[in-house]
């Protein structure tokens, strides 16, 4: 299905629909299907070239990608079978490495249904559409850190029947849902780490809004070392102080999250949006708090 | 009734994906190359240590022969009080120095094992 | 005096070693490339060591002991086997010496990997849900087993753990243990004999 976003507006629109529609044609629809997308981004000085295929988010005809460290997001190369096609990114977010690209032409990527967020299910069975084909794929559980160190949200790590996909390739339930996007090789057999879907949404809704990621800030600190996820101060001034929030406080759950230690609160507060109100649940000596917070830009 | 030949191997092989748990192997990565830097500096350290001693040693004259007697004696008196005796053997069990890398926080998808992350109190 | 040389017939071309331009980028210096190295082999070798020693501590020593002496090793390494091959020798090795110095232990280590294994997903039954029974008796065949294995020489338990847990050929293993292809078939089915006898009365009780 090719998608044209411009009105009809004469010649030149029909002359690149029939392009377009013969194009498609020719190859099978490889421009529609964003698994045989294949994206390049070269390697910044000092860095490393990446490539990606892509996932349709069904707004503004654009395609996710994931765009490793070390290489540029802002020289993407789009090939379709043989064929480069110029692409233009929308944004891109340093923290999550997704990408948003259009190519031009008017190729868009079809329309893909998407969960809200992934399964809780650790034995979730999923599978991967790369190039077309299927690969199955088993859930195993989110990830909250690698090697020692904490991650900024959590990812989901997935046991793959075959060789882990290329990053970008989306992973879809037994309801054809994509739930995660492949990020990367777990370097350990045929498993992979995973963007889960809310990841994908919460980081769209600010790139499509003005290009940047906004997290949102509570002013709470907390110290990765401490076995439970105590705070060890509340900034002055701050949404955190503001609620009645106060050191020493231990974090109970964050919206729906539970928080049982550090890494799940980090992962919470990713998803937290400047502006929109959270509810809060702390212990405080014997007593159970339940407080709402509204976060703020930073 | 006996497990056939070819039932023990398709029980073995389920062995092969045991496997240490997440994140194991950038924390080992991390402290093979802190094993490595202190071995290094080990060995430059007495490297200079010995080629600094032997300079001055052959500097002195006939003084040198009792300053290496009375080095003796003191090596061997230090010895006898650092070597531990049986008595107090079992009362010192060994702890094995391990190292032990800092909590870090990393700030954006980075899972290569030579990533920095923020280390100390995080501010949300 | 002449000297004449024979020339062979054949000569026995080898196959490349995929592993030529890692192990020439870490002999000039690149740590990287040796990262990758560890990252490539560390699960194969941590399975080889662990289920020859039982203990993860031990284990977790005698890897960085594996890497540390190929790293110091590595500008000895001429390619005239596989960087594979080669450094897995230096595990066997190295293990089977640990194994000799090492005093008997008198608590059960191999066990405590259990656990984990049972949590492992790519090791649960995905019919357990349907069938909890049939997951149990497999984690019980799994005790066993490894109970079984801990009874068998260092040897016979090196060539069960590399032909049927790491999956190497006869050829693989001759080479890294140093010996030939038929001491190892023979050493293997022995093994195996001692294995299927000690699981006899447990594989009579999944039926």
């Amino acid at each position: 299905m090719v998608d044209l976003e411009i009105p009809n507006r004469g010649w030149s629109v029909r002359v690149l629909f029939f392009m377009s529609l013969c194009f498609s044609l020719c190859h099978g629809q490889p421009s529609t299907d964003s698994s045989r997308w294949k994206v390049n981004f070269p390697a910044l000085p000092d860095g490393k070239t990446s490539e990606s295929t892509a996932v349709s988010v069904n707004e503004r005809s654009a395609a996710l990608v994931i765009v490793a460290t070390g290489a540029d997001a802002t020289n993407a190369t789009l090939k379709l079978g043989n064929h480069n096609v110029p692409v233009k990114m929308i944004g891109y977010d340093s923290v999550s490495r997704l990408g948003f690209i259009q190519a031009s032409g008017g190729i868009a990527p079809e329309t893909l249904n998407w969960s809200e967020a992934a399964s809780k299910n650790e034995n979730a069975a999923l599978h991967a559409v790369e190039g077309g084909k299927s690969t199955t794929a088993q859930c195993a559980g989110w990830v909250k850190q690698v090697g020692g160190k904490i991650l900024p949200f959590a990812l989901l790590r997935v046991n793959f029947s075959q060789t882990v996909p290329t990053p970008g390739t989306p992973l879809f339930d037994n309801a054809e849902r994509v739930v995660a996007v492949v990020f990367q090789s777990a370097n350990s057999g045929n498993v992979g780490y995973a963007i889960p879907a809310e990841a994908v949404h919460r980081v769209k809704r600010d790139i499509f809004n003005g290009g940047l990621l906004n997290r949102g800030w509570l002013g709470i600190a907390l110290r990765p070392e401490s076995q439970t996820p105590k705070i060890s101060r509340v900034l002055p001034g701050s949404p955190a102080e503001a609620a009645g929030v106060k050191q020493d406080d231990v974090l109970l759950s964050i919206g729906t999250r539970q928080i049982k230690e550090y890494a799940d609160a980090a992962n919470a507060f990713f998803y937290l949006i400047p502006g929109q109100s959270v509810d809060v649940k702390l212990r405080r000596g014997g007593e159970q708090l339940a407080l709402s917070l509204t976060p703020i830009k930073p | 009734m006996k497990p056939t030949f070819e039932q023990i191997g398709e029980l073995l092989a389920l062995k092969r994906n045991e496997r240490p748990e997440e994140g194991y192997w950038q924390d080992f990565i991390c402290e093979f190359h802190q094993n490595q830097r202190e071995k290094s500096v080990k060995v430059s350290g007495m490297k200079n240590f010995f080629s600094q001693f032997s300079a001055w040693f052959s500097e002195m004259g006939p003084t040198k022969w009792a300053y290496g007697a009375g080095l003796a004696y003191a090596a061997v008196t230090l010895g006898f009080f650092l070597i531990p005796h049986e008595a107090t053997k079992e009362n010192t069990p060994a702890s094995p120095v391990k190292y032990q890398p800092a909590v870090e926080q990393l700030n954006q998808l980075d899972l290569s094992p030579t990533t920095q992350g923020l280390v100390g109190e995080q501010v949300f | 005096m002449l000297f004449t040389k024979s020339i062979p017939m054949f000569r026995q071309s080898r196959p490349p070693d995929p592993d030529q331009e890692l192990v020439t980028r870490a002999q000039q210096g690149d740590t990287r490339a040796f990262d990758a190295l560890i990252l490539k082999y560390g699960d194969k070798l941590y399975g080889l060591v662990y289920n020859m020693t039982s203990h993860k501590e031990d284990t977790h020593d005698l890897l960085q002991e594996i890497f540390a002496r190929a790293y110091q090793s590595l500008g000895k390494f001429k390619g005239n086997s596989a960087f594979y091959t080669w450094i897995y020798q230096i595990a066997v090795n190295l293990t089977l010496n640990f194994l000799k110095k090492r005093k008997r232990r008198t608590s059960v280590s191999l066990n405590d990997m259990e656990s984990s294994v049972q949590q492992d997903p790519a090791l649960i039954d995905t019919a357990h849900e349907a069938n909890p029974e049939k997951q149990t008796n497999l984690n019980e065949l799994q005790i066993k087993l490894n109970e079984a294995l801990k009874k068998l020489s260092d040897p016979h338990r090196i060539v069960v753990t590399l032909f049927d847990i790491q999956g190497m050929s006869h050829g693989e293993i001759a080479k890294a243990l140093s010996t030939s292809e038929g001491t190892i078939r023979s050493r293997l089915h022995y093994a195996h004999l001692q294995l299927q006898s000690a699981l006899q009365n447990s594989w009579e009780e999944r039926f």
